[in-house]
């Protein structure tokens, strides 16, 4: 197993810097650049200026020659400075990482806590009216747009019942501190998790039912049931810890989606999350940003293909890594 | 076994149980305290009464006068600081924080210079109690100054103070050296051999990225190198055209025999020359420490001498924040910037307020005890993150006091629906559609596409009132704007289609030809389909469909929009231009700011023009200048470039917690709340 997680490390490391550059070269291949971008409309900037500052910002060398300065950087812990926020990439990062975190989190754990159990029932209860009810929910949550739902959400609960805020991630009218400031953070994320969970929950439901059907047509739970144990036994105990393997993996795949920040709800809520930012720093080409961003997202992609491969053989026995 | 198992399964049985219970609880007393702050939320509480929200977009957090990026991260920190002057409503600069005597003119000619006295309030402060003198203003001059300033204002550039070079480039005798550098660079770009080199290196300009390349964009037929190099008798043998050094090399032939002239390789080896110089020079111990043009008289006095008469001088040396030296210049050695920057996210001046925290998307302002024109009235201003769609209805809630919503037809109904107070000031800037005249230099195709273009009906109908048709390529702000100016093309398909023929064109088989070609025109607009614009498009699509000509429309991204502009690869574009203060037009109509990286990007080059431009800058007298300007502007439609096309306004809506009585009742383009945040109240 150990020789096995090494072999893994040492290979991601290989597709790491080969990630590095496909991404680096595609960054460089956008058209138009930061300074460009800053530079638009204001007709008072000298092209001499703008020569200046691309030099500053290191942008005038050809892909490769930046490459091999990014990267010399980047395997001593430095990825640069931030063209839009003029301060270390891994800085911004740290900050805005958790606050993408705490709701993907929470979301995700909502998501599971209500998917997990209606799939288990919707599987037993397969082509019932409530399989059906179930299943409709799941479908209609998976195809709703998000700035679509956020919007009926806001009308509803923000300007017609005033119970949620419009958006933000604090009060900005009150100096809260402590524990009443976690309150009004937490009063500020309903709605935003509420979208999450809402879109979130039909793929885990769906994934749940699925399995749990496969499981459902086993040999050892036709034993179960012939052994004449109670249903509730059979379905929990037998079919649902066999539901849990895939389940497990596909859960170590979340990981980067955890942090990587959900563009469209954090922009319509006003959350300063990685997702908002990421979409920001295409916008403004702000690369050192991005490649720090992107690289992030390539080493937990990894981590969690890694990490679900090792739970794999933690839940099922029967794999060995050799 | 069995039985072993059991138990286990027994005890996490009753662990769950537990944890149901416990699970419960907390979310029971979550949703108790979240319905608690919701109820906190609605009424104001004890420090919300001094608490003004504005409503602002997102921040890069660079919250500095020197290097801020974003126009949302000035608007937060601009309570922080003062400046010396300020505009008032029309644009006129008024004492602010200290006064600017008229500039005294000296010598004739090239010797012609002007002097400034630049006087500073008695007993100003900072907040941390410093007093403000007039070395912070010299300080903060010599930052804008700095060899190694990397942020985005033009101060240096911008106004010609007498020593700038010399400090820039830290030698004592500048002009032999620059001589002797543009006399360098311009040997280099003589010389064929350096010239090419340029070209290769540079890439053509970064025209070329790659072998496989479209060199026309995705306008023109072209679909590789080898057929634009055919075009001009280069042919390339097919190992050849795949190796990217040889491509370049012949492109750079090839270009170099046909189009030396849109090239600049003088600039490019005055930039290489002047960085290993600038370099060179620093490294050798700092040799001139002070700007000559900038003296000292006493503790809040000093003069400035610029070359020549500029208009613009006051505004530049005036519209300036004072930057405390002891706080941004710690530390500080010219070509060392690091100090200065490590302050972006914590600004600190003498504004009515101080700079308290940026955290969750809110920055947070304290009163400043210590500002000038006593305690402001609001205890704390916060600027809240919205996104632009929910700032009306935040306002509307009650959760913002002030914000700036795009304005639109819809969104003054909704205001005037809901009885909500806003003000509608012209933005300074405004809309436009170019024509190259480097890719359709007929100027009489040009006239014909001028007639086709319907205004009015298009800003109309989308905007109704927040925008109105202007007619020269000026914003209305100005106060040199030609208001008497008169609709110079118009709208006219016959007269079109005469200028076409004009041109040479002939309608055969119900298509516009010249020379078996029929007349094919590609417009880019950035987002067409919320683009104001679109409508003049279309119509002219299909009125030159009608004669028998093609427009295609191509809608792109405002990134891709403006690579392309600048790689001059687009015969018509629909664009804007955003904060003008000044009439200065030169960069966008001189002929020298026609090369690579400039601004006139329809290639209008005329010596007369030239002239013109560079003499609106020296006339002192309004009246004088505005019929100047008048002329000019007329001179620049008569090249069929630019056609102006709408003035839009911005909105500023104020919350029924705003005492509007203390909102300033000359709000205008250039002055509002933001000029007066000491003097707001609330309800």
């Amino acid at each position: 197993m150990k020789q096995y997680i090494i072999r893994r490390i040492l290979t991601s490391i290989l597709v790491l810097f080969g990630v590095s550059f496909l991404i680096y070269g595609m960054l460089r291949l956008m058209p138009s650049d930061f300074i460009s971008q800053m530079t638009s409309g204001n007709p008072d900037i000298t092209a001499e200026q703008k020569e200046a500052l691309k030099e500053k910002y290191g942008m005038n060398t050809n892909i490769v020659q930046g490459y091999v300065n990014w990267i010399s950087g980047a395997v001593t812990g430095d990825f640069g400075e931030s063209f839009q926020y003029q301060r270390p990439v891994t800085q911004v990062i740290g900050e805005k990482m958790w606050i993408s975190f705490s709701l993907a989190a929470i979301a995700l754990i909502i998501e599971l806590a209500i998917a997990i159990p209606l799939g288990v029932i919707a599987a037993t209860k397969q082509y019932s009216k409530v399989d059906y009810g179930i299943v409709f929910f799941a479908l209609a949550g998976i195809s709703l747009p998000s700035f679509f739902f956020a919007a009926v959400l806001r009308r509803a609960f923000s300007v017609g019942l005033k119970i949620f805020p419009i958006s933000g991630m604090v009060t900005a009218r009150e100096n809260y501190t402590g524990f009443m400031w976690f309150v009004d953070v937490a009063h500020h994320f309903v709605l935003p998790i509420i979208v999450f969970v809402i879109l979130g929950i039909g793929s885990w439901l769906r994934y749940t039912r699925t399995n749990m059907l496969e499981v459902l047509n086993m040999d050892y739970v036709r034993t179960a049931r012939a052994k004449g144990l109670d249903e509730r036994v059979v379905v929990f105990k037998h079919a649902f810890r066999n539901t849990l393997i895939p389940l497990v993996t596909f859960i170590g795949a979340q990981v980067p989606a955890l942090f990587s920040g959900a563009i469209i709800t954090e922009g319509i809520f006003s959350i300063p999350g990685l997702g908002q930012a990421a979409l920001d720093a295409v916008t403004n080409k702000d690369l050192p940003f991005l490649m720090a961003y992107l690289m992030f997202l390539a080493i937990l992609t990894l981590l969690g293909t890694l990490i679900s491969d090792i739970l794999y053989a933690v839940v099922d026995p029967r794999v060995r890594y050799n | 076994m069995d039985c072993r198992r059991n138990e286990e399964n027994d005890e996490t049985v009753v662990g769950g149980n537990d944890m149901k219970k416990r699970m419960t609880a907390v979310l029971l007393a979550a949703m108790l305290a979240i319905s608690t702050a919701a109820c906190g939320g609605n009424g104001s509480g004890s420090e919300g009464g001094d608490t003004l929200v504005i409503g602002t977009s997102k921040f890069n957090g660079v919250f500095s006068p020197f290097f801020y990026n974003s126009a949302y991260d000035r608007e937060a920190f601009r309570g922080v600081f003062e400046t010396v002057l300020e505009p008032n409503e029309n644009n006129e600069l008024i004492d602010n924080a200290g006064h600017i005597d008229e500039g005294v003119v000296k010598g004739k000619g090239d010797k012609q210079t002007t002097t400034y006295t630049i006087s500073l309030n008695e007993g100003m402060k900072f907040s941390d109690g410093e007093p403000v003198t007039i070395d912070d203003l010299i300080f903060t001059y010599k930052v804008y100054a700095d060899p190694n300033y990397d942020g985005i204002a033009t101060f240096r550039t911008a106004v010609d103070i007498q020593g700038m070079n010399e400090y820039y480039y830290d030698v004592p005798d500048y002009e032999s050296k620059v001589k002797e550098i543009a006399k360098e660079a311009e040997e280099k770009a003589a010389d064929k051999d350096a010239f090419i080199q340029y070209l290769i290196d540079s890439k053509c300009d970064d025209w070329f990225t790659s072998v496989d390349q479209d060199p026309d964009g995705e306008s023109g037929d072209l679909t590789s190198w080898s057929d634009y190099l055919k075009q001009y008798g280069i042919t390339l043998s097919e190992a050849d055209a795949k190796d990217e050094a040889k491509v370049l090399k012949a492109l750079a032939e090839c270009e170099y025999e046909n189009f030396k002239d849109s090239y600049d390789a003088v600039s490019y080896y005055t930039t290489q020359l002047n960085k290993q110089y600038i370099q060179g020079n620093l490294e050798d111990g700092i040799d001139v420490p002070e700007i000559a043009g900038i003296q000292k008289v006493d503790d809040l006095t000093c003069k400035v001498t610029i070359n020549g008469i500029d208009i613009n001088a006051t505004r530049q040396l005036g519209d300036v924040e004072i930057m405390p030296e002891h706080y941004y210049g710690k530390g500080f050695t010219k070509g060392n910037l690091e100090s200065v920057k490590s302050k972006n996210g914590t600004p600190m001046g003498s504004g009515p307020f101080k700079f308290v925290s940026n955290e969750n998307n809110v920055v947070t302002l304290e009163r400043n005890d210590n500002y000038r024109l006593g305690t402001p009235k609001l205890k704390y201003i916060k600027y809240q993150v919205i996104n632009d769609e929910q700032k009306l209805q935040a306002v509307m809630n009650g959760e913002v006091d002030i914000t700036d919503p795009n304005a639109s037809k819809e969104v003054l109904e909704e205001l005037k629906e809901n009885e909500i107070k806003y003000d509608l000031v012209d933005n300074p800037g405004y809309g436009y559609i170019a024509i190259s005249a480097k890719r359709v230099p007929d100027k009489n195709v040009r006239e014909g596409l001028m007639h086709l273009m319907m205004r009015e009906q298009a800003i109309k109908t989308y905007y109704g009132e927040v925008a109105h048709v202007i007619e020269r390529p000026m914003t209305p702000t100005l106060a040199e704007y030609p208001d008497d100016a008169t609709e110079y093309w118009g709208y006219d398909v016959d007269k079109a289609l005469e200028c076409f023929k004009a041109a040479g064109y002939e309608q055969v088989n119900g298509k516009l030809v010249k020379d078996g070609k029929q007349l094919k025109i590609t417009v880019a607009i950035g987002e067409a389909s919320s683009h104001p614009s679109t409508p003049i498009l279309t119509q002219m699509k299909s009125d030159l469909a009608k004669l028998g000509g093609e427009l295609v429309i191509e809608d792109v991204d405002n990134a891709v929009l403006f690579d392309r502009i600048d790689n001059d690869d687009l015969d018509m574009w629909v664009a804007a231009w955003g904060n003008s203060t000044n009439c200065d037009l030169t960069q966008m109509f001189g002929s020298e700011y026609t090369k690579k990286g400039g601004s006139n990007r329809t290639w209008v080059q005329d010596p007369e023009l030239d002239k013109m431009l560079a003499q609106t800058m020296k006339i002192l007298d309004l009246e004088e200048r505005k019929a100047h300007v008048a002329k000019e502007l007329d001179f620049i439609m008569s090249w069929a470039t630019y056609m102006p096309v709408y003035q839009r306004s911005n909105l500023l809506v104020y919350s029924s917690n705003v005492n509007t009585d203390t909102i300033p009742t000359n709000t205008s383009t250039y002055y509002d709340y933001r000029n007066e945040l000491e003097k707001i109240e609330l309800n």
